[in-house]
Formats: C-alpha cells, structure tokens, sequence
C-alpha cells in the first residue's frame, strides 16, 4: 500500500518523527537511572492509529467519506506531543546531568575552569525552566510548528550547555586539587610555627 | 461488537495509571523490542512525579 494525497506534508512529519526518535534516545540515556520514559509510547499508539486510519481513507472504498487531512493534522498533534513529553523530561535530566557535575565544586573553581558559567549559562539554564514550564502550557505559539522548533532549539542548547561542563570537568578536578593543597599548606605553616614555639618555649624553660 | 469501519475510527483509551503493581504483573510478561520495558527500568507515576519535583527542586551549583 502508499499513500498517494500529495497535500498531506509527509517529508514534514517523516522529519518530525526522525527528531522524535533520536531525542526519545538521548532521554534514556540521561536519565540518571537509565530508565525509559512511557509516556510518549502513548502518543506514538494514537499516532500510528491515526496513520492506519489514512491508510485506511486512501485505499478502501467504506472509509473515503472520511477527513483525510485531520488525520494527518491529528497524527502529527500526536508526535508533537510525544515530543513535548520527551524535551520536558530531557530538560530535566540535563538539569541534573550539569548539577551533578557542578556541585563537589566551589564557586572559585567553577568561575576558574568555566569562565562563562555564572555571566552566561546559569543564568539562561534558569530561563529555560521557565520557557519549558511557558512552552508546556502553550502560552507562547499559535502554530503547533513553532512550539515545535522552539522545544527542539532548547533541548539543543541545553546539550551544548552539557558539552561544555563536561569538557570542563578534568579542569575542575586538577583546580580543586591544586586549590585543596594550597589550603593545606596554609593550615600547615601556623601549626608548624605554633609547634616550634611550643619546642623552643620548651628549651628555653629547661635550660 | 463494532464492525471494522467503526472500530478504526474509534480512539484508544489513555494508559491507565502505572504504579507498583502494574509494574509487578508486567515483569512477568516479555515485551519484544523493549528491554528497557522487559526489566521494569521505567518509573511509575508517583516516582515520576517525585523524580520531577526533586529535580526543579534542586539548586544550580
């Protein structure tokens, strides 16, 4: 069987899928437990019920009376939706992923290996909380589409956000390292001094 | 019983709710194509919940 209405947008929700699938992925794999997130499987479901039924429009006689393009329009809410339920949670989970590098470190170690960190990331990966929490409720978008590049331009930010702290962690640790020595050879040289104070204190009163 | 044209055209119910116990009785079953799936490596809805609360809850470094 193919399908044959040429006003359908197929390379659109081809594409649409293709995005959904690869961040669908990347959600299970950052997930802190490696566990996969059902909810989308829902969407996919109603997708593919909404597929079968254009399938079904395009090739039998009982079902031409039906509206082709709100099938195809219903199919790609679904996958729009199923993307939504996979940034929200990807969002989420790179969240975490930055947080649990970041947080064994002091301020100054940060500031030192990720310059940009506090003047450029934290503050726009608070934003994005924001806009995902906005973009969920679809306050900002008319068009499904828009809301759609907007979810996907996020999810990528955020993973370049990842890329860059994660690269930085070596640095973090040879920086916290250096930093934990200095200390302990500040907190050294008073006991060493108070020490021999003590000693000479000592050989002074005996002689 | 509905007949075939009616029956495609008809919406599938939303997932009932996950929780513990439809976790249990699932390990029991094998889903082909899902390992995930097959060994329970997913969340119920009270743990996914929590999972999100903790999450925006925490502070950024």
């Amino acid at each position: 069987m193919t399908t044959k209405n040429k006003s359908i947008e197929w390379v659109e929700i081809f594409n649409l899928y293709n995005t959904i699938k690869s961040l669908y992925a990347l959600c299970e794999e950052t997930d802190p437990e490696l566990k996969t997130n059902l909810q989308p499987l829902n969407e996919f479901r109603a997708a593919l019920d909404h597929l079968m039924r254009i399938v079904g429009i395009e090739n039998l006689p009982e079902y031409k009376d039906k509206d082709i393009i709100e099938e195809a329009r219903k199919l790609k809410s679904h996958l729009a939706r199923a993307l939504f339920d996979i940034c929200d949670m990807l969002s989420i989970n790179y969240r975490n992923k930055i947080c649990d590098i970041l947080d064994p470190f002091d301020i100054d170690v940060i500031k030192e290996a990720l310059p940009t960190y506090y003047s450029k990331i934290k503050p726009r990966l608070e934003e994005i909380t924001e806009e995902i929490a906005d973009l969920r409720t679809n306050k900002r978008f008319e068009k499904e589409e828009d809301s759609i590049e907007a979810h996907y331009k996020i999810i990528k930010e955020l993973k370049e956000f990842y890329v860059v702290i994660k690269k930085a962690h070596p640095s973090l640790i040879e920086l916290n390292k250096k930093r934990k020595k200095s200390k302990c050879k500040e907190n050294i040289i008073p006991i060493v001094a108070i020490a021999v104070a003590v000693v000479l204190a000592v050989i002074g009163w005996i002689l | 019983m509905l007949k075939r044209k009616e029956m495609l055209f008809v919406d599938f119910p939303a997932f009932s709710k996950i929780t513990k116990e439809v976790k249990q009785s699932n390990k029991t079953r094998t889903f082909t194509g899902g390992v995930r799936i097959n060994n329970a490596m997913y969340r119920t809805a009270e743990e996914d919940k929590n999972y999100r609360e903790q999450s925006l809850k925490r502070k950024l470094p």
